[in-house]
């Protein structure tokens, strides 16, 4: 009306670390809006990310999952099935790195964070470290909490269901003077569908009472039964943005424990434990912009007392915003420090990061734009220095249409199970016979470089749709390779040398996306198709190391999605959402590596009804599919399941 | 038989369609955003707090200056004219993508509302102003004044071509996405000034408690040419040409121009222009 654009736009910040229209930023970039999630029904976050284009979502057990951007990852190192795990993936919340560095990636089931306390999520395909820093490999997701509103509220919001689903969530919000707080707290539940547990050796399903793990120290799963649970209490303390000194601070506590592929070898899934403190605090003074957090937790897996860890990570960083006409340069630096304590490493190990970027936007005309960002990591293990950059274009054809170009770079982190494992241990059962696991500090990172080009128009304002093709190299990856068997002292040792692979990944692939809202109903629809070859890729991990060409089978060929959302009457919201996966194959260094998916639909469908201001009710249904083989590495089935949910909000 | 039945058929669908479409035209819906007072208004309860209970009785059964011309021009064609309740801006669109909403009275053009809409001539023209703190005000003559102060507008606003190219090569904006930020940030310094819409932005102020903090210099910055919208999808095109015949006829005897010099003064500042003040204007009137 005022002479804003009409058409159907959301405000990313992520992508230029600034506000800008979603359908003008540089990057192949997405905004999830709070209220969208919960429309589709979805109760945790990676749920919700199926709602995103170019995720892959896969369930390991009931609401756990591993998350994937584009799906150029896990494919190289044969040794675990943990690293079918995604690492190569910066997960932040609020500006804070929620990265594991204990064994790399994410645990998504252990976030602070419920649905209901999420304003959006933001989510970057393809490179980002130039921006980021380490680990913004394959992309980044970026969730932005709630902050409290200017009138006094108190929500509750509740879900149960079939298959032990079980979620409460409440928060209190208010102003004081100038400081709006947010007070939230949560708890989910699941239960698995079934007890059983996959056992390599066997290549067989077994109930609990009757598995053997040989390298587990007491019972390994004490709570067949239980999926996953989780807890967290946060507070945030804000004052108004738009204030010279302007500050917003979190404080969260989390607890959660879950089914997820994690250490053991023998079977797939791993009893976890995780409990973590963290302090996130960005203060904003003019055009400066500081960031520090503090996180204190510590995690255990079940039978498996030696990988007790304590970890401290601390997070700063310093940028300041320079405008001119046509222009805005970033300069910044960053630091960031984790220790990890854990008798399984030989004590407390310490990753150290300091880092130098500078990003610069240029305009020459009102069309068009050029972004130049590099970025120095500097770390102390390994003891080297890497760079990464972007270069980006876009142009304008006209207000409805906008092409954009662009060359990415990015580098994944060192982590502590690959940078600073220095074991022997006897093998059970087998005597006279030792295993030596050596790490080595100075491994090169695993890197990649991008490229992209993308078209994004709006044939509409209520209608729109973007394309974008792609082609990635990763290259670096590391594994632990079996050095052969040497006799020493009567004792035969089984060397395992951590060494950087011959391996070159190279992905290409095609995203569509595309949306119309009508009067009382919207759709968009998305699919994703990918080709992934692997160069030199090691036939088994002994050496010398053979290789040989292949087609990787581990990421679908193709998948994406449907959201269809109803609004037959103004109380009723009606919902369905299907998540499509081509087949696939997932490789992993096991007795029985190879596990087939067959391509699978999965439909979600809720109802919400708001019987009165601040009062909504729902209902659904998940997990509907033609198959209810397990999603990842002979982890759990997937099971439908039935819901319902009440959500109350009183407000002054 | 059959064949006779389907024509049959088809024949009385297509009449009580015409039938339909005749009932549906013999009235036109229309409607204008919710903030857009004096161009348009929806009824006295939309006015701005400070028009007192006198002149609210008065402009009862007014439009504001394009919504009473779209009603005159109704009226002289014949044509009944049926004022939709207020609606989003968006969901407005979406209804007359459909041709539930005939004519949208008052709109800025742009490339995107061309696909849907299909403007008039120019009926009368919205004026940007400069918003900076009260202890900052300046006699403001011409965008050169602006030039090494830090300004902030909403994201993708714009202020006509000409202001739009001059502030691209020699101004610096922030752009944030919500209306209220703007205001509150030139009230905590973080910006100099800020330029919008001479009514909505004195009624944003108001509303955000900032009238003491900030004040809005009475020369013009920019103009924005302000349309009659009609509706593509209508299925009453040809009562909107008549509409629109009327509304050429009535520009050509001044009669527009009337009207909106009738609600000049209820405008929040008088902006009698100063001699040498240099006033960008989107489109010549």
């Amino acid at each position: 009306m005022y002479g804003i654009p009409d058409g159907n736009q959301s405000i990313a910040i992520s992508a230029s670390k600034r506000a800008e229209s979603d359908f003008k930023a540089p990057l192949s970039t997405t905004v999830l809006d709070g209220s969208r999630i919960l429309r589709s029904g979805a109760t945790n976050v990676p749920e919700a990310l199926r709602l995103v284009p170019g995720l892959i979502v896969r369930e390991v057990s009931n609401g756990v999952y591993t998350v994937h951007i584009r799906g150029i990852d896990n494919v190289p190192p044969l040794n675990r099935p943990t690293t079918l795990n995604n690492r190569l993936i910066l997960l932040m919340i609020n500006g804070q790195s929620m990265y594991d560095y204990f064994d790399g990636g994410i645990n998504w089931s252990a976030l602070p964070v419920s649905v209901e306390n999420i304003d959006r999520i933001e989510v970057i395909r393809g490179p980002a470290s130039a921006l980021y820093g380490t680990n913004a490999v394959q992309g980044v997701i970026h969730i932005f909490t709630r902050k409290g509103t200017a009138s006094r509220a108190l929500e509750i919001s509740t879900n149960q269901g079939s298959s032990g689903l079980s979620t409460l969530q409440g928060a209190m919000e208010g102003l004081l003077n100038d400081t709006s707080w947010r007070f939230s707290g949560f708890r989910n539940e699941r239960d698995r569908h079934d007890e059983q547990y996959y056992i390599y050796a066997d290549q067989q399903y077994r109930s609990a009472i009757n598995i053997n793990i040989p390298s587990a120290q007491g019972n390994p799963f004490p709570e067949p039964d239980r999926a996953m649970e989780s807890q967290g209490l946060s507070l945030r303390l804000n004052n108004p943005e738009e204030y010279i000194f302007h500050y917003d601070i979190g404080l969260t506590h989390q607890e959660a424990s879950s089914h997820r592929m994690y250490l053991y070898d023998e079977t797939p899934l791993s009893d976890t434990r995780e409990r973590s403190n963290t302090l996130n605090a960005r203060v904003q003074y003019g055009q400066v912009d500081f960031r520090a957090s503090y996180q204190d937790g510590d995690s255990e897996t079940s039978g498996l007392p030696d990988f007790t860890t304590q970890k401290k990570n601390t997070q700063a960083s310093i940028e300041y915003s320079y405008r001119l006409p046509h222009w805005v340069i970033r300069p910044g630096i960053s630091y960031e420090k984790s220790r990890y304590r854990s008798d399984y490493l030989g004590g407390k190990k310490t990753l150290e990061t300091r880092s130098a970027l500078l990003r610069s936007e240029y305009r020459p005309t009102p069309e068009a734009r050029i972004v130049a960002a590099l970025r120095y990591d500097d770390y102390r293990r390994p003891s080297d220095g890497y760079f990464s950059y972007q270069l980006l274009g876009s142009y304008a054809l006209d207000p409805q249409n906008l092409l954009r170009a662009g060359v990415m770079t990015a580098n994944r982190s060192a982590f502590m199970t690959t940078h600073y494992l220095e074991l022997q241990f006897p093998v059970p059962g087998v005597p006279d016979r030792q295993i030596n696991i050596e790490s080595d500090p100075e491994a090169e990172l695993t890197k990649g470089i991008s490229y992209e080009i993308g078209w994004r128009s709006l044939l509409q304002f209520n209608h729109w749709f973007e394309i974008e093709a792609y082609y990635t190299e990763l290259e670096d990856f590391s594994a632990y390779v079996n050095q052969g068997t040497t006799n020493i002292g009567g004792t035969d040792i089984d060397r395992r040398v951590l060494q950087n692979l011959p391996v070159r990944a190279k992905q290409l692939g095609l995203m569509f996306n595309w949306g119309y809202e009508g009067v009382s109903w919207d759709i968009t629809a998305n699919a994703s198709w990918q080709d992934t070859r692997l160069h030199n890729q090691p036939d088994n991990l002994s050496s010398p190391l053979s290789t040989s060409d292949i087609d990787s089978q581990s990421t679908p060929e193709w998948y994406g999605g449907i959201d269809i959302s109803w609004r037959p009457h103004p109380k009723w919201d009606l919902n369905s959402q299907m998540y499509f996966m081509k087949s696939y194959a997932l490789l992993a260094g096991t007795p029985d590596p190879l596990y087939y998916s067959p391509s699978r639909w999965i439909l979600n469908l809720s109802a919400r009804h708001t019987f009165s201001t601040g009062v909504t009710g729902s209902m659904g249904v998940r997990n509907l599919s033609n198959s209810d083989s397990p999603q990842s590495h002979y982890t759990d089935p997937t099971d439908p399941y039935l819901w319902l949910g009440l959500q109350v909000r009183w407000e002054d | 038989m059959n064949r006779l039945l389907l024509i049959l058929t088809a024949l009385i669908l297509a009449l009580s369609g015409q039938v339909l479409a005749k009932n549906r035209c013999e009235s036109l819906v229309l409607s204008g955003g919710a903030h857009l007072f004096p161009y348009f208004f929806h009824s006295s309860d939309a006015l701005p707090d400070r028009i007192d209970s006198s002149t609210r009785a008065m402009l009862s059964r007014r439009h504001g200056s394009v919504g009473d011309t779209v009603l005159t021009a109704l009226s002289r064609a014949g044509i009944a004219g049926h004022v939709a309740p207020p609606k989003p801006w968006r969901r407005m669109l979406l209804e007359v993508s459909r041709g539930q909403i005939d004519i949208i009275a008052g709109a800025l053009k742009s490339d995107g509302r061309q696909d849907l809409l299909e403007f008039s001539d120019v009926i009368d023209y919205s004026e940007f102003h400069l918003f900076v703190k009260s202890k900052d005000s300046f006699t403001y003559r011409h965008p050169e004044d602006l030039k090494g102060r830090r300004g902030v507008k909403v994201l993708g606003m714009s202020f006509g071509p000409e202001f739009d190219d001059f502030a691209f090569n020699n101004l610096t904006f922030e752009e944030v996405p919500e209306y209220s930020s703007i205001f509150r940030m030139v009230a905590a310094g973080r910006a100099f000034f800020t330029v919008f819409h001479r009514e909505s932005g004195g009624r944003l102020v108001r509303e955000l408690g900032l009238e003491r903090d900030l004040i809005m210099l009475p020369n013009i910055v920019a103009q924005e040419p302000i349309y009659v919208a009609y509706s593509k999808k209508s299925p009453c095109q040809s009562e909107l040409a008549q509409v629109r015949k009327e509304i050429r006829m009535m520009k050509k005897k001044g009669e527009i121009e009337r009207i909106s010099s009738y609600y000049q003064q209820f405008l929040e500042v008088n902006s009698n222009r100063e001699p040498g003040i240099h006033i960008l204007v989107g489109e010549n009137r």
